[in-house]
């Protein structure tokens, strides 16, 4: 199989067990090259643990993952970073006391490869604030620049958040509940913000919100005590009855 | 074989010692997430009091409860002001107060104790030596290990099997919750500072019959405790025991083995522990992700 | 678990010029001047007194990159700094002692022994870091002590070669009070420039986001023992040049410049000076030397004073004297204007 054939991202057989809890079962995935993937499932279902085991954060007991055809079930998480594998938490993880413009040229700065310059070092600095102040005008959130994070409103924090991914510019992102707590409006507000900034970008996404999900993602995949239950169009998925049941009489299909 | 025997002894009465130092230590960063470098100064306060009491001729064994409270008592001023203000701060603010008033504390004890060496006189009852194997071995070293294990044991039993070690853990985690079922928080922390300085003081106390008291002491038997605590994880009680076994023989046989370079080895096993195991021996399993 | 290193020495990385009236130049002239009083009125002892505070400034400053940046409280500092003291003393009776040669042998082992550091330390953060960096300290104090044919053991070195400067022209010898101070002076500023600009290059921003948030760091491609390892390379290299120039002050250089205490010394100057503001590390190290030299002639208790300025420090001005001082004034000033 040729590099180019080769999903975006492949997760093949992966579980985890944290001592005696059995975290996840034997969970494989793709997500094709420029897909939307959604992953749903009940709170403690693994989906966070998925992503970190993706991410690098956590190896996982059994299984591999493959970032465009390379194994890169056991590299550092900073490896796979610069691969252009980027993920947001599901507790906002922007730098509360440093200035919005300077959480993303952390970020821009990290992807240009600067990112540990000292001496003579004043280019990388100017061109990385030019990079983020870029971003955040295409996200309407230039004259925000100079605050520092914590000052923001919530939903303004959450942007900021994928914007810092996004400033990676990354080739697949996961992004981890990112419209929690935010409002309606607000929550596709911050969708459109993906869609419209990241370019050839495969994603996935986690969110409670089914309406989210099921509007904006090619497939769906539902996670249910670690184990996945079903991976399929948004149609197939709300008619898929353990999938009903796994959300507990919260019908899928009104949520559309 | 006896030569053995006897040094392993030796290295469980100077366990022993640093256990119940790192368990004063540990009490409070174990129950109260508070860093306490005023530790050693509670050791060297009751290492005085043991000295001086010792001398005096009165009763031999009142010297441990008296030492226990005069260093609960400087325990209970202390978490007064200026402890209380800094139980929200984080561990490098408490760090630095505390080594500052030990700084303090070094000095004053410095002025009224004087800076010379004073030994302590073993009391009649545990002076002279047993043979163990043929070997002989103080009496007064028994004493501490078993006088240790058994304070240690009590220590174990009260935190881990008792409501009241419950009631303390729950007030680090949640202290408004516990308050609602009309607890005094302030009350049990003020209860754990004085245990844990009390134990500092006793430590001392029964320490200064093989190490005497002088000033500097309380830095010495800091340090060893505070490697002692980390080393075992940061409050674990299972941890303190195992770390506090692992350098009083560390220090024991290499001194035995290797007597040049014996702190030198000594410290390179505590190192070696902490570069393989960067959380200490029983890390705490908290989800970072 | 709360981190050992946050709650002090938020640091604005933007030069102060940016923030108050004064004009660079201005305060340039300013600072040229203040640094040129002493050759007017002060005598040789007291302008050795000065560069001693000056250097060992130096290293409290290398210190503060660790602490005010990476939240890295490390009591093995004094490896760097007294490991290069030790190093130049030593090189100075084979090589001679040119002030050039001794702070390239410092630098060197001041970053080799940060790189020893650092791969020991390299994993571990917060209490961990502290002990582990103490009981680094603890080994290479206990080296230096017992090896006497080398250091000296417990006597430490004294008598060297006269420090010297080689210009084109001519050779001058460092040996009197005011071309120390002035030795210590370019060293002090040297350093501070460079910490300066290490704390505003995107490095020194990366130091402070591993202070922040660990985590966030890797996810954004950082690898943090790289950033760690730098930053310890840095300070390293700093505290070794101040080390090369030590032991030509005094004449002197024993086993207590390794000891964990001198360590110890250099949190407290750091803390009562401010942590995170690089100027604080001079402030500090004048403060308590100046009390460890005039205290101590008139009482025994001055470690007593130096333990209460520090616990006061720590309660009433946990940023340091300075923006303790300021802030008070501030406030004094606000009620003015308002009443
Ligand atoms: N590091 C860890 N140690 C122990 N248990 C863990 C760890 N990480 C996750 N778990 C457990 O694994 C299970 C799955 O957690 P995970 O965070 O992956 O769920 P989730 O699907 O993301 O849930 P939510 O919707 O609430 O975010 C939970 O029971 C959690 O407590
Ligand atoms: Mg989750």
């Amino acid at each position: 199989m040729s590099a180019n054939a080769a999903p975006a991202l492949a997760i093949e057989g992966v579980a985890k067990s944290f001592g005696g809890l059995k975290v996840l079962s034997d969970v494989s995935v793709t997500l094709g090259q420029g897909e939307c993937l959604g992953l749903i499932g009940p709170n403690g279902a693994g989906k966070t643990t998925l992503f970190n085991i993706v991410t690098g954060f956590l190896i996982p007991d059994q299984g591999r993952v493959a970032l465009a055809g390379e194994d890169i079930t056991r590299a550092k998480p900073d490896v796979r970073v610069r691969a252009g594998l980027v993920r947001t938490f599901q507790k906002s993880m922007a730098f509360p006391e440093l200035s919005v413009r300077e959480n993303l040229a952390l970020a821009a700065r990290s992807r240009s490869g600067e990112g540990y310059g000292w001496f003579g070092s004043r280019k990388a600095v100017v061109a990385a604030d030019e990079a983020a102040d870029e971003l955040l005008t295409r996200a309407q959130l230039r004259e925000r620049a100079e605050l520092p994070v914590a000052g923001l409103s919530y939903g303004e924090q959450r942007i900021v958040d994928v914007l810092v991914s996004l400033a990676m510019r990354p080739r697949v992102l996961l992004l981890d509940e990112p419209t929690a707590g935010l409002s309606r409006a607000e929550g596709e507000h911050l969708i459109e913000v993906v869609r419209t900034l990241g370019e050839d970008l495969s994603t996935i996404l986690i969110a409670h919100d089914l309406d989210i999900v099921f509007g904006v993602c090619d497939r769906v995949a539902v996670l249910d005590l670690g184990r996945l239950i079903a991976c399929d169009t948004p149609d197939a998925i709300k008619a898929h009855e353990g999938a009903q049941a796994a959300y507990l009489g919260a019908s899928l299909g009104e949520a559309a | 074989m006896g030569f053995y025997a006897v040094q392993s002894l030796n290295a469980l009465s100077f366990s022993m010692l640093l256990l119940l130092t790192g368990l004063g230590l540990s009490v409070v960063l174990n129950l109260m997430n508070f860093v306490n470098l005023t530790h050693g100064s509670f050791f060297l306060l009751g290492a005085y009091v043991g000295v001086y009491w010792l001398a005096s001729g009165a009763p031999w064994w009142l010297a441990f409860p008296v030492a226990f409270v005069a260093a609960g008592l400087a325990g209970f001023l202390l978490e007064r002001f200026p402890f209380r203000q800094f139980y929200a701060r984080t561990h490098l603010m408490q760090v630095l107060l505390t080594y500052g008033l030990s700084v303090i504390f070094a000095d004053l004890m410095r002025w009224g104790f004087g800076a010379q060496i004073l030994s302590a006189e073993i009391p009649e009852a545990l002076r002279g030596v047993v043979f163990i194997m043929d070997m002989p071995f103080p009496i007064y070293r028994l004493f501490i290990i078993g006088f240790g294990a058994a304070l240690a044991f009590a220590l174990w039993f009260v935190i881990d099997r008792t409501i009241w070690g419950a009631v303390v853990r729950a007030c680090v985690t949640d202290r408004g919750f516990v308050e609602t079922l009309g607890l005094d928080t302030r009350r049990i922390f003020t209860a754990v500072l004085v245990i844990s300085a009390g134990l500092g003081g006793i430590s001392g106390a029964l320490g200064a019959g093989i190490l005497s008291a002088y000033p500097g002491l309380d830095e010495e038997v800091l340090i060893l405790a505070l490697i002692v605590v980390v080393a075992g994880g940061l409050g674990t009680f299972r941890g303190t025991v195992l770390s506090a076994l692992l350098l009083g023989f560390a220090m024991t046989f290499s001194k035995v083995w290797v007597p040049e370079f014996s702190n030198v080895v000594a410290l390179a096993v505590m190192a070696a522990l902490l570069v393989a195991l960067p959380e200490g021996l029983v890390a705490r399993k908290v989800r970072q992700v | 678990m709360s981190s050992i290193a946050d709650g002090t020495g938020r640091v604005e990385a933007r030069p102060a010029s940016e923030r108050r009236s004064l004009p660079m130049t201005a305060k340039v002239a300013l600072l040229a001047l203040a640094a040129a009083i002493p050759l007017l009125f002060a005598g040789d002892y007291q302008l050795r007194f000065l560069a001693e505070i000056l250097i060992i400034g130096t290293a409290v400053l290398s210190l503060d990159l660790l602490v005010g940046f990476g939240g890295l409280v490390s009591l093995g500092h004094a490896v760097f700094f007294g490991g290069a003291a030790y190093a130049a003393a030593i090189a100075a009776q084979t090589l001679g002692a040119d002030v050039v040669v001794m702070l390239a042998v410092g630098i060197a082992t001041g970053m080799a022994s940060a790189l020893l550091m650092g791969v020991v330390v390299m994993r571990t953060i917060a209490l961990f870091f502290l002990i582990l960096s103490l009981i680094v300290g603890q080994i290479v104090w206990e080296v230096v002590f017992h090896w006497r044919e080398v250091t000296g053991g417990a006597d430490g070195l004294r008598g060297f070669p006269v420090l010297t400067l080689h210009t084109g022209f001519a050779t001058i010898p460092l040996n009197n009070g005011v071309a120390l101070y002035l030795a210590a002076l370019v060293l002090a500023l040297a350093a501070y420039l460079a910490a300066r600009s290490f704390v505003t290059a995107p490095i020194g921003r990366a130091l402070l986001g591993t202070r922040e948030r660990q985590l966030r760091m890797s996810a954004l491609g950082y690898s943090i023992p790289r950033i760690r390892l730098m930053a310890l390379l840095a300070s390293g290299a700093i505290a070794g040049a101040a080390g090369a120039l030590y032991p030509f002050v005094n004449q002197y250089v024993g086993p207590n410049a390794v000891h964990w205490t001198m360590s110890a010394m250099m949190i407290i100057m750091l803390v009562i000076g401010g942590v995170g503001s690089l100027y604080g590390a001079f402030i500090g190290s004048a403060i308590y030397l100046g009390i460890q030299t005039y205290v101590s002639s008139y009482t025994d208790r001055w470690q007593l004073v130096v333990g209460l300025v520090f616990v006061l420090t720590v309660m009433i001005m946990p940023k340091g004297v300075v923006a303790g001082l300021k802030a008070a004034f501030g406030r004094r000033k606000d009620a003015e204007g308002r009443s």
